[in-house]
């Protein structure tokens, strides 16, 4: 029998994928406790980088069973004709949620979430310094405005959820504050210390 | 006619007629009867019918009056004749005389019918076999509880006297008729119950009468005092029955089906009557129940104490033997290495060389070298005697469960087994006395085993890793027959490996034959991130 090389794969999509996400036990939990949580490691840190490269905001339970998902490439290898299932990927979430690396979106449900890939700390920092950079400063934006500017930025299509979680932060240190609308919610950014 | 048959009613429909263990086979119409040549006058135009134990003539004319029938069990012979011309079909049946004791020596006489009317319901219980029923058919009561039987047809028990001026008629008062008290309870019992009605005990037997109540002698055959022409009595025996109406040939098939049946026969093998009813029987039931386990267990010990006797005698018999056999050494030069091999061998097998005892009355200081001795005789069980060609329990085997050491173990010994206690106590002291060490180990499952040293997780771990990495990703099965140890000890042993981490399972969605798992060396330990 061969002694099988795991190698890393570049997907269409230009991500790289690591070697061990040949490794057929990869996709298979294990029951014990030490390969777990290692298991777990490699899952989740997996998810979350394809999550940056793709920005990708979401992963529901779903993902695993549609071939159509952007996380099929991911989800499934089919060079080694492994897939997660379902009830694989719930588990993963629940991890990823109690690790504080996403949130249940919406909450009070367990088979979607938002993806943490910057933390809302972070993504506040960005929306900030976004609106520093383009001079949006004392102006009321709307989220859509945001979230379609002009110019392609980070914050393209950050779900509503996350970019008010963002807000939230800012609003704290007085760099931000809602609007409330009446055809949607608005935001008006100060330039703070 | 009236010497065979008896009369019955023949104005009641057939089926009413029949005995509860009795069926109807066949039956034929238009048919008349001979007595020996000559016609029946009375019985010229009826019905004939065949049951399981009788023949049944209903007479179409006077069906009341001049019907028969026929017990089957009399007859000893019967012919055929098929007709001619104007002469219908007959079968001519042959009985037994009239008097012959069909009993076989039984008291009783083959009485034809008994009824008898049970004392608790009123139900007018029938039986025709050889045994009475013993209980009521109704409810149940005992027959010992009721009254003798009363027969009311042709003959009746002999054992009951005959003496006419006995008789007398049920119901009628007596003069003797005092009621007995119960010797346990005291209750006044009526004097022809055997048993007390109220807690079944048996009642003081009367001294003074003979049964008063015997059955009443109603006898209607009465075949000395009959007068008989001479020619007649040869014929006497002969009956004959003339198929005016065809239907003779299917008659006399079902009729021999019935005479080789010899349904009254079969008697069913009874249960031994007891009287199950009242505080006596309860009693009685509770005693019974007692003697028996009494006598078991008697029996079970004296076996017991004989097969220990046994043992040592045994014992020294087989070392007589095999001295004997060494003695004789240079003669089994001359044998064939296989019979000398087998002979030597099956000596040390048996473990008769050292045989230990199990010793009742070993006490506490002896019983460490009794455990000693044990262990010794174990490890020679389990990897052959020392310097001897091997062949012991873990010759081809490095790991056996315990339950199959047990086992073995015991079958060596034969006599004076050890407890599965006594085995736990000797397992420790086991690599003591084998070289390499016979090492006892629990799984995970709390599956113990014995197993050599090559077989230690320490050992087995690194070559199953190492068996992985040269050879890929391997089912249980394939590490067990690489391992070549039972596919359920291996299972174990990798699950222990796996929760060390040291190996991962991988499951294969869709196999043929379900999911199988395939073990791999665990990659994730020490894997270094190589991806974005």
């Amino acid at each position: 029998m061969e002694r099988r090389r795991f190698e890393t794969h570049v997907t269409s999509t230009g991500f790289k994928l690591p070697s061990i996400h040949e490794f057929p036990a990869l996709f298979c939990f294990q029951p014990f406790s030490s390969a777990r949580s290692n298991q777990e490691d490699i899952w989740t840190r997996l998810i979350l980088s394809y999550a940056r490269h793709r920005r990708l905001f979401t992963l529901c339970a779903d993902d695993a069973e549609k071939p159509s998902s952007d996380w099929h490439e991911v989800l499934s290898n089919e060079r080694i004709k492994r897939k997660l299932t379902g009830q694989q990927v719930t588990t993963l979430l629940q991890t990823l949620v109690s690790r504080n690396q996403a949130a249940y979106e919406p909450p009070k449900q367990l088979s979607s979430v938002i993806l943490y890939w910057r933390k809302p700390e972070e993504w506040a920092e960005v929306l900030h310094s976004w609106a520093v950079a383009t001079g949006q400063l004392n102006t009321i934006m709307t989220f859509y405005e945001i979230q379609n500017p002009a110019i392609e930025s980070d914050l393209t299509d950050i779900p509503s959820g996350l970019l008010r979680r963002a807000i939230t932060i800012l609003t704290k240190t007085q760099r931000a504050q809602f609007i409330e609308g009446g055809d949607g919610d608005g935001v008006r950014f100060f330039s703070g210390n | 006619m009236e010497a065979h048959g008896t009369a019955i009613d023949g104005s009641i429909a057939v089926p009413a007629l029949l005995y509860p263990d009795e069926t109807l086979l066949g039956d034929q119409d238009g048919v008349g009867l001979y007595e020996g040549n000559n016609k029946a006058p009375n019985h010229q135009l009826g019905s004939i019918h065949v049951t399981s134990h009788r023949l049944i003539y209903i007479d179409t004319i006077h069906p009341r009056r001049r019907s028969l029938e026929f017990e089957l069990r009399r007859i000893t012979q019967t012919e055929f004749y098929a007709g001619f011309l104007t002469s219908s079909a007959k079968i001519t049946l042959f009985f037994q005389p009239p008097n012959t004791n069909l009993g076989g020596g039984s008291q009783q006489d083959r009485e034809t019918t008994f009824r008898w009317e049970c004392e608790i319901c009123g139900n007018v219980n029938v039986y025709t076999g050889l045994v009475p029923p013993s209980a009521c058919q109704l409810c149940g009561i005992p027959r010992a509880a009721n009254k003798p039987p009363q027969p009311e047809a042709t003959t009746q028990p002999r054992d009951i006297p005959t003496s006419h001026s006995s008789y007398l008629s049920p119901g009628h008062s007596r003069s003797d008729n005092a009621q007995l008290a119960c010797s346990i309870c005291t209750f006044l019992n009526h004097p022809s119950l055997r048993n007390c009605e109220m807690c079944g005990t048996p009642l003081p037997k009367r001294t003074n009468a003979p049964d008063a109540l015997g059955p009443s002698r109603v006898n209607k055959s009465a075949p000395a005092s009959r007068p008989s022409s001479p020619e007649s009595k040869e014929n006497i025996n002969i009956l004959k029955i003339s198929f005016r109406r065809g239907g003779d040939k299917a008659f006399y098939a079902t009729l021999k089906t019935a005479l080789e049946a010899k349904v009254w026969d079969v008697v069913e093998p009874q249960a031994k009557a007891k009287n199950r009813t009242g505080i006596h029987g309860l009693v009685e039931l509770r005693r019974n129940e007692v003697e028996s386990t009494q006598t078991n267990m008697d029996t079970a010990l004296t076996d017991l104490e004989a097969l220990m006797n046994q043992a040592g005698e045994m014992v020294a018999l087989a070392e007589e033997f095999n001295r004997v056999l060494m003695e004789h050494e240079a003669q089994r030069q001359q044998l064939p290495e296989d019979a000398q091999f087998i002979i030597s061998s099956s000596m040390a097998r048996l473990g008769l060389t050292s045989p230990v005892l199990a010793t009742t009355n070993a006490t506490d200081a002896k019983e460490e070298g009794w455990l000693e001795d044990l262990a010794k005789q174990l490890a020679v069980v389990l990897t052959g005697a020392k310097g001897g060609s091997g062949g012991g329990l873990m010759h081809a085997r490095g790991m056996i469960a315990l339950d199959e050491v047990w086992g073995a173990w015991n079958r060596v010994r034969g006599v004076s087994l050890i407890p599965p206690s006594t085995f736990m106590q000797v397992l420790p002291l086991l690599s003591q006395h084998t070289n390499p060490p016979v090492l006892t180990r629990a799984f995970h499952s709390n599956l113990k085993v014995v197993h050599t040293p090559w077989y230690s997780q320490r050992e087995f771990t690194p070559r199953l890793l190492a068996f992985l990495e040269a050879a890929g990703p391997k089912s249980t099965v394939q590490v067990a027959q690489q391992e070549s140890i039972a596919v359920g000890l291996i299972a174990e042993m990798i699950a222990a490996a796996e929760q060390e981490g040291r190996v991962v399972r991988d499951e294969e969605s869709e196999g043929m034959a379900g999911k199988e798992i395939k073990w791999w060396p665990n990659y994730f330990e020490g894997y270094v991130w190589d991806g974005d």
